[in-house]
């Protein structure tokens, strides 16, 4: 009876340790998913935001809203800006809100977008930034667009 | 020195040390939940770095963590989604919510100079849905401390990230 005792006792403990092993070690793998329910972590420092404003030269055909503008703002502006979203009173899910948005506004309006993305202040950190040729695509597309 | 004033003088100081209310707020969390062991996807929602924000009971120490239901009302956890914190250095930590919506960072790993600014990203289909703390954080990383039930005069209400209109 006692030796039972002791195996079931001895069996608890190893379960314990198993468990704290296990809770020890998931956090201090690295990988993406780990079967124990850590999915793993990565430390990055941010890169400055660029000091210098894109350059919009009149080589190369210039940016559209379907072709180029509007894959960048899905990836990175409707999240929020869209139907549930943050802020989703600032619609950009469709050429025609953006416009209205930009167009509805003063041209300070579309000037303060174009700035708010070069310097890095949109998307707001700490989400992902755009890469310097979305922020030139999207800088260089606005003052083209209002023009017409 | 006599041996019974060695062991006198030795629980003075040990009661000396606890600190009471950690030990009240390590309390007040309960027990575990039944058929759920101590470990990952234990406790969803309640304060983690209670107990594992290095005054104990737990051993394993994190900097951050929390955990990310998929809405605003509901208990459904956001699973995979991506946790991004960036402290007052400009460092940023990067982590993932495991099936019941826990995420932490070992404290080893990174220790934050507050502020600290966070946001979710959830991607559900080809929609990637992102959720940004409006605020920063300046006390500490637990995040379910001040992010717990609905929200209230005393919670902004639990993490989540994704619009009531869609499902994990």
């Amino acid at each position: 009876m006692l030796r039972i005792a002791t195996a079931k006792s001895l069996l608890r403990s190893l379960a314990g340790a198993a468990v704290v092993s296990a809770w020890t070690a998931s956090g201090c793998s690295d990988n993406r998913g780990d079967g124990r329910g850590f999915l793993g972590g990565e430390l990055s420092v941010v890169q400055p935001c660029p000091t210098t404003t894109p350059e919009c030269g009149d080589s190369g055909p210039p940016p559209t809203y379907v072709n180029d503008v509007q894959p960048i703002l899905a990836a990175h502006c409707t999240g929020c800006h869209g139907p549930g979203g943050q802020r989703a009173d600032i619609d950009l899910t469709s050429y025609t809100s953006l416009m209205g948005r930009l167009k509805g506004g003063t041209s300070t309006v579309a000037q303060t977008a174009g700035n708010l993305v070069v310097n890095c202040q949109m998307p707001p950190p700490p989400l992902p930034r755009l890469s310097p040729s979305e922020v030139a695509t999207f800088y260089c597309w606005l003052p083209k667009t209002l023009e017409k | 020195m006599r041996p019974h004033s060695i062991i006198l003088t030795a629980s003075i100081l040990a009661v000396a040390c606890n600190d009471p209310v950690h030990d009240a707020n390590v309390d007040a969390l309960g027990g575990e939940a039944p058929g759920v062991p101590k470990g990952p996807y234990h406790r969803p929602g309640q304060p983690c770095l209670t107990c594992h924000g290095g005054e104990g009971p737990a051993s394993f120490v994190m900097s951050f963590a929390g955990t990310v239901y998929a809405h605003l009302a509901g208990k459904a956890p956001a699973w995979n989604a991506i946790v991004r914190v960036v402290d007052a250095n400009e460092r940023t930590y990067e982590t993932r919510t495991n099936q019941v919506g826990n995420f932490w960072i070992p404290a080893g790993r990174f220790e934050p100079i507050f502020p600290v600014s966070a946001a979710l990203t959830l991607t559900v289909g080809s929609v990637t849905y992102p959720r940004v703390m409006q605020t920063t954080m300046r006390l500490d990383g637990s995040c379910n401390g001040c992010h717990s039930g609905p929200p209230s005069a005393g919670s902004p209400g639990q993490l989540f990230v994704l619009p009531d209109s869609v499902n994990p």
